[in-house]
């Protein structure tokens, strides 16, 4: 198991109340609280000791925050940008507007992106799918390369990578 | 000084050894099963010395011979050089100099002062006010040898220009029989014999008298003209300068020989066809628009943005249209471009190889002519769909145009499978599009958005469009204008 797919498995065995800890801490920063930052050490920092490839800090708090928010169940392959690009919609407005909502989020930098990944997360919710995690903590500590923003795109679209 | 054309070595050629020669007209008709071309460095001398030999042959012999009389040249790789008696007949038709007749000179202007340059006679070296060029040459200081003045009066037939007054108010410079030049399409065989033999043709023309034994001022009007005249007649009137003593160097061939510097030049006025017809052996006719047919032509390529990249697809429909199937046969093709009638810009030949094509295949022709189409309108096809006015993306027309020369490059070089109208040949072609295409999308539309990878996606995908749906429905846009570059 590699340490992405155990800090989302570590996640995902959260209780309610730590899930509720960590909602009040949205688009806030890891050192806003002490409270919050116990609860993310906990996490995250056990994961960290034992291999240097855990997700890096701020990425991991940011996908802690947001599986809090919305915990939409673990897929493998259900990608963000896939999802989103394969929910319906009636009409061609409606259409131009989710996408260019999308291309908005992907120009977006890390410290910024928390919002619109919520409402995106909350659309996917929805509409009853599913998520992969492990792909966007993954992709997400990868965020300022171009390709992975390319690969999103593409992944709306429904075009092969 | 004499120079005797039927004697003296002018004609560039290359033997079927290997080995390259200058040889005399003579020489030319009576060896011609062992020469395998001519062999001058610019095309158009080819075509111009091409015709002239033909005119010399059917001169000489009239209308061909049965078909084995043919084949019993085509074995023996020579024509009997007893055919060519009338040349001793008329030696003196063939001097270049001399106080009495001369070869393609008009009599009438021995008496002129010679102040034109020589220059004027070869199109490449520029002169007056022709500045198009790519070597460099001074009126009166540079002259021409007696082989190169003799290549440019043979060229005069073949690929004179209109101009204006100019240098003669009262005459003005015509164009030579065929107008603007047009594009020269020849069979040629493995032979200067072969060739000859593929170009000489029974004609219902008759044949009349060439320049050089009856020179001919001006064409006649109100008949069908001769053969002989047609191929040789002359739009200028020349007369030579005597050749220098001394020996310097030729401004067209670089040898070192007595130079000519001067020379009498003058156009005749003006040679409106009115109501003669002249049908050229070797040119391509389209249909007539108004009642007249017009005569194919090379583009001018370097006025073009696209440096008429797609003209050779037109080209071969043309082609196609106009010669009959005869078995295996290989075309040659030369044309000469010109912008504003004498600004000399460029001479292009090319080799069009094809094999048992089906007469008139009109499918065929007609994919060639939307390839043509298609090529030219790509841009307009990529255009935003939320935005079609071609005022908003200027910057679409110059990409395309940029690739457009390599990619109609690549595929004129296999034009030969496409004669057969096969759809996958076509595809093949439209599909050497995409990887320029491609590199035109990421220049067009960087980024990594949604939008910016639909936007390459569409450029990608824009590739002419031929099959046999789109020859019956051509698309809406294309039918509103006129086609082509």
């Amino acid at each position: 198991m590699t340490p992405t797919e155990q800090f989302i498995q570590t996640l995902g065995s959260l209780k309610a109340g730590d899930l509720g800890r960590l909602r009040t801490h949205a688009c806030l920063p890891l050192d806003e609280s002490v409270d919050g930052f116990d609860l993310f050490a906990g996490l995250w920092w056990p994961l960290r000791q034992k291999n240097q490839s855990a997700p890096r800090r701020e990425v991991a708090w940011l996908i802690a925050k947001l599986y809090a928010f919305c915990p939409v169940p673990h897929t493998c392959g259900a990608t963000l940008a896939g999802q989103l690009g394969k929910l319906f919609l009636p009409d061609e407005r409606a259409r131009n507007r989710r996408q260019q909502q999308f291309d908005d989020l992907l120009l977006l930098p890390l410290a910024r992106i928390e919002p619109a990944l919520r409402s995106a997360l909350a659309l996917i919710a929805r509409n009853g799918n599913r998520l992969d995690w492990v792909r966007l903590t993954n992709e997400l500590s990868i965020w300022e390369r171009e390709e992975t923003r390319l690969k999103w795109s593409k992944e709306f679209l429904g075009l092969a990578c | 000084m004499s120079f005797n054309l039927l004697r003296e070595g002018f004609i560039p050629i290359l033997r079927t050894d290997g080995t390259a020669a200058r040889v005399s007209i003579r020489t030319a008709l009576t060896q011609a099963g062992s020469i395998r071309q001519i062999a001058a460095p610019n095309p158009m001398d080819n075509v111009a010395l091409l015709r002239f030999l033909l005119a010399v042959l059917y001169w000489c012999k009239g209308n061909p011979l049965d078909q084995g009389e043919r084949d019993r040249i085509l074995a023996t790789g020579q024509f009997p050089p007893d055919w060519f008696a009338k040349l001793d007949d008329h030696e003196k038709c063939f001097n270049l100099l001399g106080d009495g007749k001369r070869f393609y000179q008009a009599e009438a202007y021995k008496t002129r002062t010679a102040t034109h340059t020589t220059n004027y006679l070869i199109h490449e070296v520029p002169s007056g006010t022709n500045k198009w060029h790519f070597r460099h040459a001074l009126d009166g200081s540079d002259g021409l040898c007696l082989a190169c003045c003799a290549m440019g009066l043979i060229r005069l037939p073949v690929f004179a220009t209109s101009a204006g007054k100019g240098m003669s108010p009262s005459t003005g410079k015509s164009p030579g029989i065929n107008s603007k030049p047009p594009l020269y399409v020849i069979p040629i065989g493995t032979s200067l014999a072969a060739t000859l033999l593929l170009s000489w043709q029974t004609t219902r023309l008759p044949l009349g008298s060439p320049e050089w034994e009856k020179p001919c001022n001006m064409l006649p009007a109100g008949v069908e003209v001769p053969l002989l005249t047609g191929l040789t007649w002359l739009p200028r009137s020349v007369w030579l300068a005597p050749p220098e003593e001394h020996d310097s160097v030729c401004a067209s061939c670089g040898r070192k020989e007595r130079l000519i510097r001067l020379c009498a030049f003058d156009g005749k006025g003006s040679t409106k066809a009115g109501d003669r017809t002249w049908h050229d052996p070797h040119v391509i006719y389209e249909a007539p628009k108004d009642g007249k047919a017009t005569t194919v032509q090379t583009s001018n390529a370097l006025g073009a943005s696209d440096a008429a990249a797609g003209h050779w697809a037109k080209r071969l429909a043309a082609i196609l249209r106009d010669q009959p199937s005869c078995g295996e046969r290989t075309l040659w093709i030369v044309g000469f471009s010109t912008v504003q009638n004498d600004k000399y810009l460029e001479a292009t030949e090319c080799l069009v190889s094809h094999s048992d094509l089906p007469p008139q295949n009109h499918e065929s022709i007609a994919m060639f002519e939307l390839w043509e189409k298609e090529g030219a309108f790509l841009a307009r096809r990529i255009r935003p769909k939320e935005e079609p006015s071609a005022r908003k993306h200027t910057e679409l027309q110059p990409a395309v145009d940029a690739i457009r020369p390599h990619v109609e490059a690549r595929v004129s070089r296999s034009a030969s499978r496409l004669f057969g109208g096969d759809q996958t040949a076509w595809d093949q072609s439209a599909g050497e599009y995409n990887p320029m295409m491609q590199a035109i999308a990421s220049l067009l539309a960087p980024g990594f958005t949604t939008r910016a990878v639909k936007r390459r996606n569409e450029i990608s995908n824009a590739v002419p469009n031929i099959t046999a749906k789109s020859i019956s429905k051509p698309s809406k846009r294309m039918a509103k204008k006129g086609g082509g570059e």
